[in-house]
């Protein structure tokens, strides 16, 4: 039995409006860069990484332990990753707690023991990675939650963040700072 | 002392003899005491009052019991300042023999104190554990890390 001509009609523009919605659905852009990097959409991805080098300056003092807090919008930026720093006693990721990573804020920390190798002065501690809008600069914060040398003592450490040269966000030019 | 009158002689010439004798034998003084005696007395008195000044002379603080202790309050001052500025063990790289965290909120140097213990060798007690095991270890480290840059409320 076949249906009226109206009936095959409202079948026709049914089918009509949903193929133009289904489109509509797929190319709309994901405001949300966690969805963004979870779809793992190539091409015009509206989300991009970056990273940020974590410096610790300790004076002429060995640094043994360090401990900071990274706060962010976490809104727009998502935490992807933490790695060590450059001098060999900090080259393992920090300790740090993965609710962190998407809660606004996030603890690093580490220490050593090996008083010898203990850097001073300048030094890159950690490597922060994150995911952030397309063209946009986190801004971070960071403050020294501890700081020590050998034998236990509190010191203080001037702290700095610089984008890692190689993945500086397209809104960042080279060295400056978020 | 008078004899009566039916006494023999002797007795009455013993009696004169002895006045004699006694009158000549008591000094009388007249209110002067004799120059020799006076010299006597007053080098003596010299000798002594120059002990006394040699004694005082040589104080340079009056001996007021106020100034005896604010000597010792000064002294214990200086005591306690020699004792509060001396260098810390931990400025010397030496492992330092530390008290747990106890109430305050645990960050990384805690863990890093009781490392450094263990590698000292130090015995430590039960008031260093975290995993429930009743003694501080290796693990305890680990948990103090953890604890140190965790976000939930119970850090400390």
């Amino acid at each position: 039995m076949t249906p009226p001509s109206h009936s095959r009609c409202h079948l026709f523009l049914g089918a009509v409006l949903m193929l133009v919605g289904g489109l509509g659905l797929r190319s709309a852009p994901t405001a949300d860069p966690a969805e963004a990097a979870r779809s793992g959409r190539a091409g015009a991805s509206p989300v991009e990484f970056c990273s940020y080098d974590l410096w610790l300056d300790s004076g002429s003092a060995p640094l043994v332990a360090y401990q900071l807090q990274i706060t962010y919008d976490k809104g727009r930026v998502r935490v992807v990753g933490l790695e060590g720093g450059a001098a060999p006693v900090y080259r393992e990721a920090p300790y740090y707690d993965r609710t962190g990573f998407e809660a606004g804020r996030i603890i690093v920390a580490a220490f050593t023991t090996d008083h010898a190798q203990a850097p001073t002065g300048r030094t890159r501690v950690a490597r922060i990675h994150l995911a952030v809008p397309r063209g946009a600069v986190p801004e971070l914060g960071v403050p020294l939650m501890a700081a020590a040398r050998p034998g236990g003592a509190r010191c203080q450490a001037a702290v700095e963040v610089m984008p890692t040269p190689a993945t500086a966000p397209a809104g960042v030019e080279r060295g400056e700072r978020p | 002392m008078h004899l009566k009158d039916n006494q023999p002689q002797a007795q009455a010439d013993l009696e004169v003899r002895l006045e004699e004798a006694l009158r000549g034998a008591t000094v009388r003084t007249d209110g002067d005491v004799p120059e020799h005696v006076d010299k006597r007395v007053l080098a003596i008195i010299d000798a002594k009052v120059g002990q006394m000044s040699r004694r005082q002379a040589g104080s340079p603080v009056p001996h007021h019991p106020a100034w005896r202790w604010a000597a010792a309050l000064l002294v214990c001052s200086g005591l306690g300042l020699v004792v509060l500025r001396r260098p810390h063990a931990a400025s010397h790289g030496e492992a330092v023999v530390a008290a747990p965290p106890g109430t305050r909120p645990v960050d990384i140097v805690d863990a890093y104190l009781l490392a450094s213990q263990l590698q000292a060798g130090v015995k430590l007690d039960s008031r260093w554990d975290r995993n429930g095991d009743e003694r501080g270890d290796a693990r305890d480290v680990e948990a103090l890390a953890k604890q140190a840059v965790a976000l939930s409320p119970d850090r400390g």
